[in-house]
């Protein structure tokens, strides 16, 4: 099968509706697919890294365990906007999963080698 | 080959403009029409329809330029990848 | 050129699937084609053939479902995210034991493999996104 560079653009913050968790699906699926992928947490996106979170007190999943998954499918290119976490007062240090930061003309760069780019 | 960026409300054009290269095409649709109506730091392109429908046509700033379907489609058939703001 | 369309905005809370069918027409007029048509989160909803529009607004449901039927473009609808969201087809209606169901015809609920192979084998994907 074809393989493509996607790359996912998460902007969402986790628990605002079932958005951020059903894009990280079509994430999975695209694992599956054996795709080129990429994920970038950007804007309230970065919420989804916080540590300690816990989407059982909503009766549904945990939004960062879903995202651990991610390597499971192949998916280890799993990048975060600098900029968006310092403006949140999130320690870059101290996240739920391992990603690289990225100032904005990684970001810029990153986004010029995809051919797809899906968001949340 | 260049991005075409889609920006449907205007608070998300900042992170849009954040990512978008200087060649790459800017289009407002939507919501993100009422950006036009504020001055940019670089050329915009911007749906006549939405436009039209939200009175933005007669208080465009200068730099905006106006276009139709056939153009958004040619535009993302020029373009890759095509990416969505919101 | 090949097309594939992916909608995300609620057909009343958002413009996005207006938007998307008038793309969708000016794509097949420039001669171009559409792979899919693929519905997901709140999008989902357009597939609902039982909501009644007022008298003096068009009806998005059935603008889609008359460009379905006219060009040959599948319309596909994630099937995940239309069960949460209560949009069945007569399958889905059956094995979950619901009292009707509300897909019209001209929607096909799919899984989401249908959205990554259209991303894959189209040339362009583009969102309208919520």
């Amino acid at each position: 099968m074809n393989q493509k560079k996607l790359l996912f653009l998460f902007r969402r913050p986790p628990y605002a509706g079932t958005g951020a968790l059903e894009a990280i699906e079509v994430a999975l699926v695209a694992g599956v697919f054996d795709q080129d992928v990429a994920v970038l947490f950007k804007d309230d996106g970065v919420y989804q890294l916080l540590p300690q979170q816990d989407g059982a007190l909503l009766g549904g999943r945990t939004v960062s365990k879903v995202l651990s998954a991610l390597p499971e499918y192949g998916i280890e290119k799993l990048y975060a906007c600098s900029q968006s976490l310092s403006s949140r007062a999130i320690d870059p240090e101290n996240l739920a999963l391992p990603v690289e930061l990225l100032p904005l003309s990684a970001q810029r760069e990153l986004l010029r080698q995809q051919e797809v780019v899906l968001n949340d | 080959m260049a991005t075409l960026h889609i920006v449907n409300r205007p608070l998300a054009l900042e992170s849009c403009l954040e990512l978008a290269a200087a060649d790459d095409p800017v289009l407002l649709i939507e919501d993100g029409v009422y950006a036009a109506l504020l001055p940019q730091s670089r050329e915009l392109l911007m749906l006549d329809a939405d436009a039209q429908v939200r009175g933005v046509k007669e208080r465009l700033q200068a730099g905006v330029i106006s276009i139709g379907y056939a153009e958004f489609v040619d535009l993302a058939a020029e373009h890759s990848p095509l990416v969505s703001w919101n | 050129m090949i097309f594939a369309i992916t909608i995300h905005g609620h057909p009343q809370a958002s413009q996005a699937s207006h938007s998307a069918l008038k793309f969708a027409q000016a794509t097949l007029a420039a001669g171009h084609e559409i792979h899919r048509v693929f519905f997901y989160h709140d999008a989902v909803h357009q597939a609902d053939e039982i909501a009644v529009s007022p008298q003096d607004e068009d009806s998005l449901h059935e603008q889609w479902s008359a460009f379905a039927r006219n060009s040959g473009v599948e319309l596909t609808v994630c099937i995940a995210a239309g069960l949460k969201r209560g949009v069945l087809n007569e399958e889905e209606r059956r094995r979950y034991d619901r009292s009707a169901a509300n897909a019209g015809q001209e929607f096909q609920i799919v899984g989401l493999g249908q959205l990554i192979e259209a991303a894959i084998s189209a040339d362009r994907l583009i969102t309208f996104a919520a």
